[in-house]
């Protein structure tokens, strides 16, 4: 695991670590949500969808030969679903920009390590794991990829 | 009528009227007075302070708006600890809490974790919806109207799914109906079968005793 990948970890750690109110979670995602500017609407296309997500997330990822930069954003009709949004931004901030090696070094319990599956509903820790699972497949392509 | 609090001039032209008309303060010419503040800086500041505390007014009007709505809202989710049905209506709720103009952090917490709780509920139906028509394809129709039956949380299902939905708990209810008549019936039947085995035994009982009798009485000849 790269120094880069890991600090990220440790910084999100300890962010989880500070919070001492059930809400404080739950107001951090929401804060990663409003202040997330979305992707360009062109880039919306159905093959980019996650599967198993209520709501209708995108994930676009793009590969330099280096590094994997993902687009992402949450559609929820007519509601304004913040929490999944959120949890998309914090899913960004552990593996954007990051190689695929160093996006595959990463154990995926370690959301559940640091708390975020306390109290979420089954439908978003789904969506969530449906998310983390298509980067990580993205990561094993690109991986791939930059071999041949 | 017009109507102006400075008689139609400013400050400054009646400053400046004096000094012409020749009136003077130790022989030089009297200095106008500097008003303290001009009078465009007057009206502009009257309408910042109108705009700060129309906007205050305006802020303390949302959030009562705001607060009486969610109010409302949890008061029907709290209904859906003895009435399940009301499930429909928070989000429905909640749903109509997205116009509002001023929602707090914490409001928005609860928003969105019971709309979550709605979409979980949703999800567990629709789960439940496909295995009862996977029985329903399989022909085990007994195993899929017993899950309808069995389901007691809330109708969230939507559209043609819902109408289903209504339709597998009438046939449902039509199934549970002929179900316990079957048992009745297969109850009463079989307590039938056992009351006329026990008057066969108890009939073949006392044959056998009256013979045992009779034999005993020749015997004693």
């Amino acid at each position: 695991m790269s120094n880069a990948i890991e600090k990220r970890l440790e910084e999100i750690r300890d962010k989880f670590a500070s919070f001492t109110d059930p809400d404080d979670k739950w107001k951090f995602l929401l804060d990663l949500a409003k202040a997330h500017k979305g992707m360009d609407a062109s880039l919306k296309a159905e093959k980019f969808i996650i599967v198993g997500c209520a709501s209708t997330m995108y994930l676009v990822p793009s590969f330099d030969g280096e590094k994997i930069h993902f687009e992402m954003d949450v559609e929820g009709g007519t509601t304004n679903p913040l929490i999944s949004r959120g949890l998309g931004c914090l899913a960004l901030q552990v593996y954007n920009d990051m190689t695929p090696a160093d996006i595959l070094s990463v154990d995926p319990a370690f959301f559940q390590q640091i708390g975020l599956n306390v109290g979420l509903s089954p439908t978003r820790s789904n969506g969530f794991a449906s998310l983390v699972k298509q980067i990580y497949l993205y990561a094993r392509v690109f991986a791939a990829l930059a071999k041949k | 009528m017009g109507f102006s609090f400075l008689n139609g001039k400013s400050p400054f032209d009646e400053a400046e009227e004096r000094l012409e008309a020749g009136e003077t303060v130790n022989g030089k010419p009297k200095m106008p007075k500097a008003p303290v503040m001009g009078w465009q800086d007057g009206v502009f500041l009257l309408v910042i302070i109108g705009l700060v505390i129309g906007g205050y007014q305006y802020y303390q009007y949302a959030k009562k708006k705001s607060a009486d709505a969610f109010a409302a809202c949890d008061a029907l989710y709290v209904a859906t600890e003895s009435d399940v049905a009301k499930f429909a209506e928070v989000e429905v709720c909640y749903e109509a809490t997205w116009d509002l103009g001023f929602v707090s952090d914490s409001l928005e917490v609860v928003r969105q974790n019971r709309i979550g709780e709605v979409e979980d509920l949703r999800n567990a139906q629709k789960d439940l919806y496909d295995a009862v028509n996977a029985d329903l394809t399989k022909g085990d129709s007994a195993t899929a109207l017993k899950k309808v039956s069995a389901y007691t949380g809330p109708v969230l299902l939507y559209g043609g799914a819902k109408e289903d939905w209504e339709s597998l708990v009438k046939a449902a209810a039509e199934f549970e109906v002929a179900e316990a008549a079957r048992i009745a019936a297969e109850k009463a039947a079989k307590e039938e079968a056992e009351r006329l085995a026990a008057e066969e035994a108890a009939k073949a009982e006392a044959e056998k005793a009256a013979k045992s009798k009779k034999k005993g009485r020749k015997a004693k000849k």
